[in-house]
């Protein structure tokens, strides 16, 4: 039997490394709900600041500290990041839409189980080993020559074992029970794009790289009236503020909001001062590789964040959020002309960071800290 | 003498003597309560800081709800007073985050609950209460009911030689001391195939910001939650649509089930509402409980007229539930002794039901 649910893929959208929002925006399209991608992006609570500081800690000698916040974390030493990593919890709770989730360890059980739900009409969400996925499904084709470029960094530059990770989302929309493969929509592509069920198994079974998928799956039930969009909206803005303000109580190397971002800085800062060369290639892939690959667009998701804030400055008819959109911008462009030329660097195998570039990453900070709070002010009289 | 635990968990943090001994988290404090997972949000809360009673949990996590769904295995409506994710719904309304694991991977379950106990962390479980004799003997439901909805808080452990030498302390809302079960018991508890609410070896990990939102604030938010969940639920079988269902479809069951069915279901229906972990009143007493404190925080005079409208439902439903209670020792008694009266009853249910989401409303327009 061969069942593919042609609704879905009719209205789907793609939204490059968005995938994640991408994902979510199709699915309350799917049923009924038309929000725009950075509302999503923006109720979903996904901008923030995450530091992984293991080689501060290191120095302390703190090792022993654990480094998980929650199960198939696993962030690397140094990993920066625009996000908290909480999927799509946050997305959950301000669009009240209930999620049956699990893994399933056994190939042919989670053959069985994708089949049961799009037999019910219900797509399902799969979390992938994204360099693995990305090789298998031959999707270089559907991406620009940057992104290729990227990759060929990848494999020539770093041990291609470091890079594996998670955090990519796609979305089974179809199955072929004869051959036992699955149909997919990926946020790169339009087309809907078959696998075997071995294959994407080979991109789902893995416990142990950074935010591993462990044979991930979500399914959603939306209800046809959301909550109203006034109330979402402002929860949210509160949301984000008041993590990057009043930073996640970790218990482990991670640090996040303001302080994770300070903790960045400094870190930088100390080793451009130090001259420990041989860690700047390591910071510097880093920040190129989640400022690329993990859900972001060279900026932290703050291009993102100033339409979310647009957007809601309408919404909420709070003209005052409109300038704090125009100042996310500002920052979504300070970030990327600190990233772009370090990518070039990185691509060529150059000298990664200058003086320069350490100054801008500290008026970076000082924006980061000033906007917050602006935003701060302004949600805490709607 | 060697200890079992999973590859890749330390015991590092716990410093073990020689011999096995428990290690119960110190900060950990266990207290009763009516409901299971409000009082172990409560208490978790409270683990972290976050003073918050059980009944401010119950309705910051817009617990207020209703569920009339038929199972097919076993075949048993299943009825309950509460909405979904309580837990979740709490640290959204907090500024924090309650992040769901659920695997079919028992080894990793297992793996995931040391690895938080060792961080210093209780973790919250899900569980098929069905497994455990200490909730056999309590409550007289579990032989032909399946339920792996219940929530327990583990709080320590004992590592033996095996899974069967192993134990976990569990603090759970009914019993005054933690309760000792071995890893083999738990594992089956947290993995069972327990028909349509499997506990799919669920746990929790709790991230809260260094400073929650305020509690007034999370109590407008789990109200304005509540009148959704309870309006526009995300199944039609909940909430005003399910009880609107349920009030005009119980008198109905004697004429489309078996003796022994019905008697199964009433009883059933029973225990959901007054006996297991609801407060009594089908919830609504706890709730009426959470809008007195509610109105005494935010000063609000609607709040308090709104307690007394959930106390009043909490009378209707502890009325009509020591009816079903006696329809399912003699069909021909109970709410089938007199029809008309019953429906009168359900009826003036769905009307408070209603007028009390109305009074919630009023008071987010203040």
């Amino acid at each position: 039997m061969i069942r593919i649910l042609e609704k879905f893929q009719a209205l789907h959208l793609t939204s490059g490394p968005m995938n994640k929002v991408g994902l979510y925006r199709d699915i309350l399209h799917y049923y009924g709900h038309d929000y725009s991608l950075p509302l999503v992006f923006g109720i979903s609570g996904l901008l923030g600041f995450t530091f992984h500081s293991g080689k501060i800690s290191a120095k302390e000698g703190n090792t022993d500290q654990p480094t998980d916040l929650f199960p198939d974390y696993h962030l690397p030493d140094g990993f920066v990041a625009g996000e908290y990593f909480l999927g799509l919890n946050n997305a959950l709770r301000a669009t009240n839409v209930w999620c049956q989730r699990g893994t399933k360890n056994n190939k042919h059980d989670f053959f069985e189980l994708l089949k049961t739900y799009i037999n019910e009409g219900r797509p399902v969400h799969i979390e992938v080993n994204r360099t693995r996925w990305i090789d298998k499904i031959g999707l270089k084709k559907y991406v620009r020559a940057e992104w290729a470029l990227y990759l060929n960094w990848v494999h020539n530059t770093v041990s291609l074992a470091n890079l594996e990770s998670g955090d990519y989302h796609i979305i089974c929309i179809g199955y072929n029970d004869e051959n036992f493969t699955l149909s997919f929509l990926d946020y790169y592509s339009s087309d809907s794009l078959e696998i075997h069920i071995d294959d994407l198994f080979d991109c789902t079974d893995f416990d142990n790289i950074c935010l591993a998928p462990a044979n991930k799956w979500y399914v959603y039930y939306v209800p046809l009236e959301l909550p109203d969009i006034r109330s979402t909206v402002s929860a949210s803005l509160k949301f984000m503020a008041n993590s990057m303000i009043n930073p996640f109580k970790t218990g482990s190397m991670v640090e996040t909001g303001l302080r994770g971002l300070d903790s960045f800085v400094a870190t930088i800062h100390d080793l451009f001062t130090d001259r420990e060369v041989a860690d700047i290639p390591r910071i510097t892939s880093q920040i190129l590789i989640n400022s690329y690959s993990q859900n972001s667009l060279y900026d932290f998701n703050r291009m993102l964040f100033s339409e979310f804030l647009e957007e809601s400055s309408t919404i909420l008819n709070e003209p005052e959020l409109e300038n704090i959109a125009y100042r996310y911008a500002e920052l979504a462009r300070d970030w990327d002309r600190l990233i772009r030329p370090l990518k070039l660097k990185a691509f060529n195998q150059k000298e990664c960071l200058s003086e320069a570039e350490i100054n801008q990453i500290n008026t970076i900070k000082n924006k980061e800290h000033d906007y917050v709070y602006s935003l701060w002010d302004i949600i805490s009289t709607i | 003498m060697t200890m079992f635990i999973p590859s890749g968990t330390s015991l590092a943090p716990y410093k073990m003597g020689e011999k096995n001994s428990p290690f119960v988290l110190p900060a950990y404090k266990h207290r009763m309560g009516s409901h299971c997972s409000s009082l172990q949000m409560s208490n978790i809360l409270l683990f972290n800081g976050i003073k918050i009673s059980e009944e401010l949990c119950f309705g910051i996590g817009a617990g207020l709800g209703f569920i009339y769904r038929k199972a097919f295995s076993p075949p048993l409506y299943f009825i309950l007073g509460r909405s979904d994710e309580l837990e979740e719904k709490i640290c959204y309304h907090l500024g924090g985050v309650a992040v769901p694991y659920k695997t079919d991977n028992n080894d990793k379950a297992l793996k995931g609950v040391l690895d938080l106990l060792n961080k210093g962390q209780p973790v919250l479980v899900n569980i098929d209460a069905s497994f455990f004799p200490y909730m056999r003997k309590k409550f007289n439901l579990f032989e032909n009911v399946r339920y792996g909805g219940h929530r327990v808080t583990i709080a320590g452990y004992e590592p033996g030689a095996s899974k069967d030498t192993s134990y976990f302390y569990l603090s759970d809302y009914a019993w005054t001391d933690l309760q000792k079960v071995s890893f083999a018991e738990m594992e089956l508890a947290r993995a069972s195939d327990a028909g349509q609410t499997p506990p799919d070896n669920l746990f929790y990990t709790f991230i809260f910001p260094e400073k929650t939102f305020s509690i007034e604030e999370a109590i407008r938010s789990g109200i304005r939650l509540n009148i959704q969940t309870m309006l526009k639920p995300w199944f039609p079988v909940f909430g005003i649509p399910g009880l609107e269902k349920f009030c005009s479809r119980i008198l109905t069951w004697k004429r489309t089930m078996k003796e022994e069915l019905l008697k199964q279901n009433l009883n059933m229906t029973y225990m959901m509402m007054e006996v297991v972990g609801t407060g009594g009143g089908n919830f609504r007493r706890i709730y009426a409980r959470f809008l007195r404190q509610a109105s005494a925080i935010l000063e609000s005079k609607t709040l308090l007229e709104a307690f007394d409208s959930y106390r009043r439902l909490g009378d209707c439903w502890k009325e009509i539930a020591y009816l079903i209670k006696e329809s399912a020792e003699d069909p021909e008694k109970g709410i089938w002794s007199n029809p008309g009266s019953t429906q009168k009853l359900l009826d003036e249910i769905l009307f408070k039901e209603k007028l009390g989401i109305e009074q919630l409303k009023g008071f987010l327009n203040e």
